[in-house]
């Protein structure tokens, strides 16, 4: 648990083990805003829900809950139908669109 | 003049195992006993990015790195160079006398055309003579490897210990698998565990002669055929490797989230994810390192003393577009469109 708010760790996916030295809450803020990034391209998003699952919906109203980063994807996948690939060409254009409008 | 070791040549060693089974691990904790400060090593990586170096650095500061490309197919002359500029190195008095040579090969590497270099150059053989190999085995991937690594079964068949890694993430049933998985590819060899007491001693048994050490050499021979066919295309043709750089600090939550997100989609076709971090968050290099889907902690050098301050990476990958990589990781880390 963190001291200074009160937070449970997050689980032990890599991604969440305090490489940066925050306190959890503040990683846990960055980390959804990191993900809505990505997942705002596909017009998903993801919130925190009492500090230590995440709701992800989808843009037909479509939500389910994640425990901890490393189900993220996959429940993605199985909402969506399909794996959301940083590979694949249009994600890429439509994340690169985004960067570009941000620097405008 | 003839350079020996304390009973003859000097054994050369080969550390090998496929990638990110736990090989620099298992030099950093070998080096760090008291008993083999006498050792030389020589560490090869596949990519452009030495890290192993770095890690086993700390404990060891005069490690040779024999860097971009394998040691088995393109730097076989760099190895035979090595070897002989370490004896010079002694005779001329500027290393201390050292009783055997460990090399650490690449995960990819067949340990088989390593030995052939030992054993071919005529210089070579008269001062050095193939010590022990060890193959570490990662108990988690071993079944999948196994299966789609041709290679896997050339470290284990060549290895004199089988180091087996990783034990405490898999049950104990297949761990029982593992070992009968072992067991039918190389019987000949030990099975060990790194808290079991004789992986405190390896590279440690007398250096081979006569008839174990032709024995080993016909067994090879017969396992590869590029060792037979000098011409043969090398091993790797099939794996890329990238290398992504960055100067500027990067977000390690963007990282995170692009990374298990690839991960999860392409993970089984990336075989080694390793390099330096300079993330935003923190003054130090972060160590990033990982097979297929799983990623181990990530891990806080002291300082950048002695390295390019910058995120440096390297995949390793099977069939998959390095460009297309490098776009991604532009677009989804670094924020450039």
């Amino acid at each position: 648990m963190c001291g200074l708010c009160g937070i449970f760790g997050e689980t032990s996916h890599w991604s969440t083990q305090g490489v940066t030295g925050g306190t959890s809450r503040r990683q846990r803020l960055f980390r959804l805003q990191a993900i809505n990034r990505v997942l705002g391209l596909i017009h998903y998003t993801i919130r925190d829900f009492s500090g230590t699952d995440y709701v992800v919906s989808s843009p037909t109203g479509n939500q389910c809950m994640v425990k901890e980063i490393g189900q993220l994807w996959q429940n993605v996948e199985t909402m969506r139908g399909r794996p959301l690939d940083p590979l694949d060409a249009s994600l890429m254009r439509a994340c690169g669109r985004r960067c570009r409008e941000q620097y405008q | 003049m003839r350079l020996t070791g304390e009973d003859g040549p000097i054994p050369v060693g080969i550390l090998t195992g496929f990638l990110g089974s736990g090989k620099t691990t298992v030099l950093r904790r070998i080096l760090e006993a008291e008993e083999y400060g006498d050792s030389a090593v020589l560490i090869n990586e596949f990519g452009e990015v030495g890290l192993d170096h770095i890690l086993v650095g700390e404990i060891a500061p005069d490690v040779v790195l024999l860097n971009s490309g394998c040691l088995c197919c393109t730097l076989r002359g760099e190895l035979r160079d090595a070897l002989s500029s370490l004896l010079s190195g002694r005779l001329r008095g500027e290393i201390p006398p050292f009783k055997r040579v460990i090399v650490e090969t690449t995960g990819i590497a067949q340990p088989s055309l390593i030995l052939s270099t030992v054993y071919a150059d005529p210089r070579i053989r008269h001062h050095y003579t193939v010590g022990d190999v060890v193959t570490t085995v990662d108990a988690m991937h071993a079944p999948v490897q196994s299966r789609s690594e041709a290679v896997w079964l050339e470290q284990v068949a060549a290895a004199d210990d089988i180091l087996i890694t990783k034990t405490d993430r898999i049950e104990e049933s297949a761990l029982q698998e593992i070992l009968d998985l072992l067991e039918r590819s190389n019987p000949a060899a030990r099975k060990l565990y790194p808290d079991s007491p004789g992986a405190l001693r390896l590279f440690s048994r007398p250096a081979d002669a006569g008839e174990t050490a032709k024995a080993r050499r016909t067994h090879l021979a017969g396992l590869s055929p590029a060792a037979q066919d000098p011409h043969a295309e090398p091993h790797y043709t099939s794996v890329a490797t990238v290398r992504l750089m960055a100067e500027e600090p990067i977000d390690w939550e963007a990282f995170g989230v692009w990374l298990s997100m690839l991960l999860h989609a392409h993970g089984g076709n990336i075989l080694r994810v390793k390099g330096l971090l300079r993330i935003a968050e923190s003054e130090e290099p972060v160590v990033i390192q990982g097979v297929q889907h799983v990623i181990h902690p990530p891990e806080h050098l002291p300082s950048w003393e002695g390295l390019k301050k910058g995120t440096d990476l390297v995949f390793i990958m099977r069939g998959l577009d390095p460009e297309l990589l490098r776009k991604s990781f532009h677009v989804f880390v670094l924020g450039r469109a």
